[in-house]
C-alpha cells in the first residue's frame, strides 16, 4: 500500500472531524449564528410572547446601554475570535458574551413616545404570532426524502423506471477507486416517485432562494399559505412589510464606482429612497454594500479613515421604520465579552441624541429618530490613536435628521 | 447561512452556492491545503478544484455538515497534487514528518486484492480513531488529518507541545497494535 493511500484511508466520522475541527479553531472564522436554528427560533417565540404579553421590557436607566441591543436569551452564546501569529483564528466559548441586533430594539427606555412604544410591540406581538403559525405549519421536503435519525449523508439516483432511488448513511469517505465521495454505514434505503423528486427540488429551489419571491428572506415565507398569513398579521397590527430588497453595490450593475458612476451617486440613490435629504454631512470613503426595501428600511455597510492613524474604520449602519413587522433578528452582531462595554451619550451635530456604547475595539450606538429606529457598529477602533474622537467622527458624519421617508 | 441552506442551493445549481461555501469554509478549505501545499498558488488552485468537486458532487449527494465533507475533498485533493508533483515525502510542511511517524503501521508491499484492503484499511481505521478518548482523537486528527504541527496542536488545544507528542505517540502504538491484530501489517 502506498503512503497516499494510507493517508487517504485516515478518516473519521463527520461527528469526530466536526469535533475536532472546532477544539482546533479550524472551523470558519465567524459562524453566522451559534445557535442552531430551530433552538434560536424556541427562543426568539419566549421572548417575543414575553414581549407581546407583559409589554416591551422598559428600562428607566441606560445602564450599561446594552439592553437595547441584546437579543433575549443569547446571553453566553458567543465565541471569543483570537488571531493567531500563523494568520488562523482560534474560538473559544465566551460565557459573557452575546448576540446584539442592530434592526429592532430589544428594550425600550421608559420614557419612549407611547406612539412608538405602540409600534414596536405591535412588531413583536405580530412576529410572535408569525413564528407560532411557522412552527405550527412547518415546510419541509416530502417524507421520503426526510433523513432517518443518525444520517449524516444522503445520495438520490434516478431509476430506469422514473422512480428515484435514495439511499441514506450515517456518514460518508473518500473512495479512491470511484475517486468521489461515497456513503458509509447505510441506514436506510427509500424510493421516491417522480411526483416526489419534483416537490423535493421545488422544496430545495424555495429554501435556496430563502423563501418566495416577494418578501424580504428573514420573514420566511416559503409557499402560499405562509404569505396569507403573513399579509393578515401584517393587517391586523397594522405594520408594514418589507417585500424586494433592491441592492445598491458596485456587483450588482446598479450604481457604484465599479461601473463607472461614483460613491457619491450611489449615496445619493440611498438618500432619494430612504432619507429627507442627503445622509452623509461627509461621505465615507468607501462602500462595500448597500441595500433598501421600499417601505423605508436600509442597510449601509462602508469604510471610513481614522484620522490620527489613518487606519479604516468599518461602520455598519440600519435603519427599521417603526411599524415595520420585524424579528431584529435580520442584522445580528456576535461579541464575545459585554462587560468590556462602556455606555455614554452623545449629541450630534444636528441635536440628535444617540447611546454609544464602546469596549476601545468595537463601538454600537443607536438613537430613536423621528420615523425609525436607527442603529450601528463601527469596527477596527483598537488601531486607532484617538478611538472615542473616532467614533465622534463618524457619527457626526450623519445626518440623522434626514433619515426616514 | 447553514449548511442545509448552502446544500439547497447546489441543488438548486445556484451560483451562490459556490460564493456561500467560499464564506463560510474558504478559511478552513484553504488552512488544510495550505498545511499539505505550503504555496499559496496551488492552495488556491486547491481551494478552487474543491469548489468544483462539491458543485459536481451535489446533486445528488447531500451531506448533513459540510465541514468534514470538504474537508475531505480538500484533503485529498491536496495529497494528490503532491502526490503528482512526487513530494509526498519532501515536500513543506509536517507531511514528512507525519509519514515518518507512521511508517510502522503502513501496510506494505501491493497485491491484487489492494483495492479491498484500501477498503477495509479504511473502515479500520475509522473505527480506531472513534473509538479514541476524545481528547487524543482530537490531537490524533489535527496531526494526521489536519497536518497540523506539533506546536499548533499544542497552542489550539491548550497543551505543553511534550503531552502532544507523548499522546501521539500512545496513539500510534496502540494504532500499529491494532493493525498488527488485524493482519493489515
Amino acid at each position: 500500500m502506498t503512503s497516499l493511500q494510507f493517508l487517504k484511508a485516515l478518516d473519521a466520522d463527520d461527528r469526530a472531524l466536526l469535533d475536532a475541527a472546532r477544539a482546533l479553531g479550524l472551523t470558519e472564522a465567524r459562524p453566522a449564528l451559534p445557535l442552531r436554528r430551530k433552538k434560536l427560533v424556541r427562543t426568539l417565540l419566549i421572548a417575543a410572547v414575553l414581549l407581546s404579553l407583559l409589554g416591551v421590557t422598559a428600562y428607566a436607566a441606560d445602564f450599561p446601554g446594552l439592553r437595547a441591543l441584546l437579543l433575549p436569551g443569547s446571553q453566553g452564546m458567543a465565541y471569543h475570535a483570537a488571531d493567531l501569529p500563523d494568520g488562523e483564528r482560534l474560538l473559544t466559548e465566551a460565557p459573557d458574551g452575546g448576540m446584539l441586533s442592530l434592526t429592532q430594539p430589544m428594550a425600550l427606555p421608559e420614557d419612549l413616545d407611547p406612539r412608538i412604544a405602540v409600534k414596536v410591540e405591535n412588531s413583536a406581538a405580530a412576529w410572535a404570532e408569525w413564528l407560532a403559525w411557522k412552527e405550527a405549519h412547518p415546510f419541509e421536503e416530502p417524507e421520503v426524502f426526510r433523513p432517518p435519525e443518525g444520517t449524516g449523508f444522503s445520495e438520490t439516483a434516478e431509476n430506469p423506471d422514473g422512480s428515484y432511488t435514495v439511499a441514506f448513511y450515517e456518514d460518508s469517505r473518500w473512495d479512491e477507486q470511484a475517486g468521489r465521495i461515497v456513503g458509509v454505514r447505510l441506514i436506510e434505503v427509500r424510493t421516491a416517485t417522480e411526483e416526489e423528486y419534483a416537490a423535493d427540488r421545488h422544496y430545495k429551489e424555495v429554501m435556496g432562494h430563502l423563501g418566495i419571491a416577494g418578501y424580504d428572506h428573514s420573514y420566511g415565507v416559503y409557499d402560499e399559505a405562509g404569505a396569507e398569513k403573513l399579509e393578515e398579521l401584517a393587517a391586523k397590527y397594522g405594520l408594514a412589510l418589507r417585500r424586494e430588497r433592491t441592492v445598491l453595490s458596485p456587483q450588482t450593475g446598479e450604481p457604484g464606482p465599479e461601473n463607472g458612476d461614483s460613491l457619491e451617486t450611489l449615496v445619493e440613490l440611498l438618500s432619494e429612497k430612504t432619507c429627507s435629504a442627503p445622509l452623509f454631512n461627509r461621505n465615507p470613503d468607501r462602500i462595500d454594500h448597500a441595500s433598501y426595501f421600499q417601505e423605508g428600511s436600509f442597510s449601509l455597510s462602508y469604510s471610513v479613515a481614522d484620522a490620527s492613524s489613518g487606519e479604516e474604520l468599518s461602520c455598519y449602519v440600519c435603519s427599521s421604520p417603526y411599524g415595520t413587522l420585524s424579528s431584529g433578528m435580520e442584522m445580528l452582531e456576535m461579541e464575545g465579552d459585554l462587560t468590556a462595554f462602556q455606555s455614554r451619550t452623545h449629541t450630534a451635530p444636528d441635536g440628535t441624541e444617540l447611546t454609544v456604547l464602546f469596549s476601545g475595539e468595537t463601538a454600537y450606538f443607536y438613537t430613536w429618530l423621528e420615523k425609525s429606529y436607527f442603529a450601528g457598529r463601527i469596527g477596527g477602533l483598537g488601531r486607532s490613536a484617538a478611538p472615542e474622537a473616532a467614533v465622534t467622527a463618524v457619527l457626526d458624519a450623519i445626518a440623522f435628521t434626514h433619515i426616514g421617508v | 447561512m447553514d449548511d442545509a441552506e448552502i446544500v439547497a442551493l447546489y441543488w438548486q445549481r445556484s451560483e451562490a452556492a459556490i460564493a456561500e461555501t467560499e464564506a463560510k469554509y474558504g478559511a478552513y478549505c484553504r488552512a488544510i491545503a495550505w498545511q499539505l501545499l505550503c504555496s499559496r498558488e496551488d492552495t488556491e488552485e486547491c481551494v478552487d478544484d474543491a469548489w468544483l468537486a462539491a458543485w459536481n458532487a451535489m446533486p445528488d449527494k447531500r451531506p448533513a455538515h459540510l465541514s468534514p465533507f470538504l474537508g475531505r475533498i480538500t484533503r485529498n485533493l491536496a495529497l494528490n497534487r503532491l502526490d503528482k508533483r512526487h513530494s509526498l515525502r519532501r515536500g513543506g510542511g509536517v507531511l514528512p514528518l507525519c509519514l515518518e511517524e507512521l511508517s510502522g503501521c503502513i501496510p506494505g508491499g501491493s497485491s491484487p486484492e489492494e483495492a479491498l484492503e484500501a477498503r477495509e484499511l479504511a473502515e479500520r481505521l475509522r473505527r480506531f480513531v472513534d473509538q479514541l478518548p476524545k481528547a487524543e482523537r482530537r490531537v490524533f486528527l489535527g496531526r494526521y488529518f489536519y497536518f497540523l504541527s506539533l506546536e499548533e496542536i499544542a497552542a489550539r488545544l491548550g497543551y505543553h507541545p511534550g503531552k502532544v507528542k507523548s499522546m501521539l505517540y500512545r496513539s500510534r502504538q496502540k494504532l500499529l497494535r491494532c493493525l498488527q491484530e488485524e493482519g493489515f501489517v
